[in-house]
C-alpha cells in the first residue's frame, strides 16, 4: 500500500492504518529501536509506542515521507528508553558507542564564546552532510541517526569494520573543525 | 550530555537525507535499490542510493586486474555489469516459509530469557541436557501470533548455561545466548566464563595502523599467543570509550567458534595495551598493558604469514537455466570477459532459504539472479554453491543485471 493511502487510513482513523503500518515498517522500527537499546523485548515496546504516537499525532501530522517521520518517532522514544534505563546497564549498547563517538566533534569550550543553539547547530550538520559525497553521508546518517553498528554498515556496504571506522573517524574530525570554524558551543 | 545534544541534533536533519540514508535499510519493509556491478577486478553490489557494496574477492594467484574470487573460484568478468534490484535481501518471511531457526528465534528455560545466535553442526560439543524449555517466535502476518515449541536444551561446549546453550529445534542443533547486563570483571573470568582456552581459535588477522589496514595475515600457530592472553587474567574490565584505534596499531583476529554461535567477530589487540571484543554480544573492552599487548602482537607478527582478506559473505550473479526439484542451475557466460568461459553453477534447492524464493515464484527459468552464501564452491562437483543465503532476482541491461521487486 502506498504511504499517501496509509495516511488516508490514519486521517479517516481507520484502525487497519497500524495494521498496515504494523505490517510495512514493522521491521523498519524494531531496527531502529533494537539497534538504540539492544534488547528486543525493549524494542517491541518502543515499537508499539511508536504506533501510539503516530495514531495521535496523525492527524494533524500529514508526513510526507512516512518511513522517516515513523522512524523519528521510534528514534526518539527508543532514545528516551534508553536514558531511562541506562542507569543500571555497563553494557556498551550502539547507543553508548555512538555517543562516545560524538563527543570527539565537540568544541572545546574554552576556545569558544557562543551560546549553544540547537537550530544553528542542526544547520551545520545538515551543511556538513550536504557537502559530503552520497555514500559517506548516508554512512554517517546510519551510524549517528539510525545508529547502526559499525560491523552492521560494514556488511551493508561490503567494506571492512576498519574503513568504516575510518571513515567516520575522519567525518567526525570534520564536522567538529566546522563547528570550531563557526563558533558552535554545546 | 554534549555528545547527547549532537545525537538530538542528528534527530532534526533533514528527512530527505534521512530517507535516502534509510531507503535501503536491511529490514525495511520499502522498496529498494541493489545495483550489482562488476567493474574491472570486483564485483560491485550497490545498495540503495550512492550506496556502494564493493566485493574484492581476488585469490592470491589472481593477476589479471579483471580476475574475481568467488567463492574460490576465479572468474575473468568484463567491467561494467549491473544489477539493480527492489527486493529486500533481509525480509519477513511468512510464516510457512521461514526456517525453523527463523520461527523460533527467542527461547525461556526456567524464567531465563535466551536469543538464538547460530547454527551447531558440532555434535561433539554438546553436553548433558539440562532440561525442557520453551522456543517461541511470532507471526508477524498474523497480528503477531505467538508460535511455541518445547525443545529439549542441552550445555554447549562446557561453558555455564546461564551463559549460552544448545537446543534442539528438530532440524538440528543451534546455540542460544542470554544477554549479559553485567560484563566480567576482569579478563580471566571472561577467558574462564567463556571457555576461551578451548573455544577461541585465533588464525586470521588483519595488522591495522590507526584504521588503515596495512594488511591480512593468517597465524601459523597460536598456542603461544594463547598462553599469553591467559597471563592476561588479572586485566580488568574497562568503560566505554577506548573502542577506538586512532592513535594505535593493532591487530585484529576474525574469530568463528561453532560453540560460542559466532561468526566472523572481532578480537583486537592494541599496541596502547588493550584487548577489544564483541565475541559476545557486547563489546567488551580489557586493559591488559602496553608490555603484554606489544609482546603478543610481536610474536603474532612473527608467527603469521601474509594472506589475502576474506569477504564476510560471497555473491554469485548469473542466469538461471534450469531448476529441478534439488537445485537450481545458473550461468554466468554473460558477465565473462569470453562468455566460452561461462560456467553453470548449481545452488542447491533444498534449503528453504532458497525454496522460498522459488515456491512464491520470484525465480523462474530465464531470470538473472544475485546468490548471497558463506561457503564455497565445490568444483568437483558440478560447481555445487554451498551454504546459499539469499537469492535476489532481476532482469539484465546493458551488459548487466537489473533486479526487480
Amino acid at each position: 500500500m502506498q504511504d499517501s493511502e496509509i495516511i488516508e487510513l490514519f486521517w479517516q482513523r481507520d484502525e487497519s492504518a497500524i495494521t498496515v503500518t504494523v505490517r510495512q515498517y514493522g521491521g523498519y522500527c524494531h531496527t531502529i529501536a533494537y539497534n538504540i537499546l539492544q534488547s528486543k523485548e525493549d524494542a517491541e515496546e518502543c515499537v508499539n509506542a511508536t504506533w501510539l504516537a503516530a495514531w495521535q499525532s496523525i492527524p494533524p501530522q500529514k508526513p510526507e515521507r512516512l518511513a522517516t517521520y515513523l522512524g523519528k518517532l521510534t528514534r526518539n522514544i527508543s532514545i528516551n528508553r534508553y536514558h531511562q534505563a541506562n542507569a543500571q546497564k555497563r553494557g556498551m549498547g550502539q547507543t553508548a558507542l555512538a555517543l562516545s563517538e560524538l563527543d570527539e566533534c565537540i568544541p572545546d569550550r574554552s576556545n569558544v564564546e557562543q551560546a549553544y543553539d540547537e537550530k544553528q547547530l542542526v544547520d551545520a550538520i545538515e551543511r556538513f552532510l550536504q557537502e559530503q559525497p552520497a555514500q559517506k553521508r548516508n554512512i554517517f546518517i546510519r551510524r549517528y541517526w539510525a545508529l547502526y553498528s559499525i560491523h552492521e554498515i560494514a556488511v551493508h556496504y561490503g567494506m571492512s569494520d576498519s574503513k568504516v571506522t575510518s571513515l567516520l573517524f575522519r567525518m567526525r574530525k570534520a564536522l567538529k573543525a566546522l563547528l570550531v570554524k563557526e563558533d558552535i558551543v554545546l | 550530555m554534549k555528545d547527547e545534544k549532537l545525537l538530538a541534533a542528528m534527530g532534526q536533519i533533514r528527512e530527505d537525507m534521512v530517507a535516502a540514508a534509510m531507503e535501503d535499510a536491511p529490514h525495511s519493509q520499502k522498496s529498494m535499490w541493489i545495483r550489482y556491478v562488476a567493474i574491472a577486478a570486483t564485483l560491485v553490489l550497490v545498495v540503495g542510493t550512492g550506496a556502494w557494496w564493493l566485493m574484492r574477492q581476488k585469490r592470491p594467484d589472481a593477476t589479471a586486474s579483471n580476475d574475481t574470487n568467488i567463492g574460490g573460484i576465479v572468474r575473468h568478468y568484463k567491467a561494467g555489469q549491473e544489477v539493480s534490484t527492489e527486493q529486500n535481501l533481509a525480509r519477513e518471511w511468512e510464516w510457512q516459509y521461514k526456517t525453523v531457526s527463523e520461527r523460533y528465534y527467542r527461547m525461556t528455560l526456567g524464567g531465563a530469557e535466551y536469543c538464538i545466535r547460530r547454527e551447531l553442526t558440532d555434535e561433539t560439543l554438546l553436553g548433558e541436557q539440562i532440561g525442557t524449555g520453551t522456543a517461541y517466535g511470532f507471526d508477524v502476518y498474523e497480528n503477531e501470533k505467538r508460535h511455541e515449541l518445547a525443545v529439549d536444551v542441552y550445555m554447549v561446549g562446557g561453558i555455564a548455561n546461564d551463559l549460552l546453550v544448545a537446543v534442539n529445534l528438530g532440524d538440528g542443533y543451534y546455540v542460544y545466548g542470554r544477554e549479559a547486563n553485567q560484563p566480567p570483571t576482569d579478563f580471566g573470568a571472561f577467558w574462564a566464563d567463556y571457555q576461551l582456552a578451548e573455544h577461541l581459535q585465533l588464525a586470521d588477522f588483519s595488522y591495522d595502523i590507526g584504521y588503515d589496514t596495512q594488511g591480512n595475515f593468517t597465524l601459523t600457530d597460536d598456542a603461544e599467543i594463547m598462553e599469553m592472553l591467559q597471563n592476561c587474567a588479572r586485566a580488568p574490565f574497562t568503560a566505554v570509550g577506548i573502542w577506538h584505534k586512532d592513535a594505535c596499531s593493532s591487530i585484529c583476529f576474525s574469530v568463528t567458534s561453532e560453540a560460542l554461535g559466532i561468526y566472523r567477530r572481532v578480537f583486537t589487540i592494541t599496541d596502547d595495551g588493550f584487548i577489544l571484543t564483541n565475541i559476545v554480544d557486547n563489546s567488551y573492552c580489557f586493559d591488559i598493558g602496553k608490555e603484554a599487548a606489544c609482546s603478543i602482537i610481536r610474536h603474532t607478527q612473527q608467527s603469521s604469514i601474509a594472506t589475502e582478506a576474506k569477504p564476510y559473505v560471497s555473491t554469485l550473479a548469473g542466469q538461471v537455466v534450469a531448476i529441478t526439484d534439488h537445485c537450481m542451475l545458473i550461468d554466468d557466460s554473460a558477465l565473462c570477459e569470453d562468455e566460452s568461459d561461462g560456467i553453470v553453477f548449481r545452488v542447491p534447492t533444498e534449503d528453504i532459504r532458497i525454496y522460498r524464493h522459488i515456491a512464491v515464484g520470484e525465480v523462474t527459468v530465464g531470470d538473472w539472479v544475485l546468490v548471497r552464501f558463506t561457503g564455497d564452491i565445490d568444483a568437483d562437483n558440478q560447481y555445487t554453491v554451498n551454504g546459499a543465503l539469499n537469492i535476489a532476482t532481476g532482469t539484465a541491461y546493458h551488459g548487466g543485471i537489473m533486479i526487480p521487486e
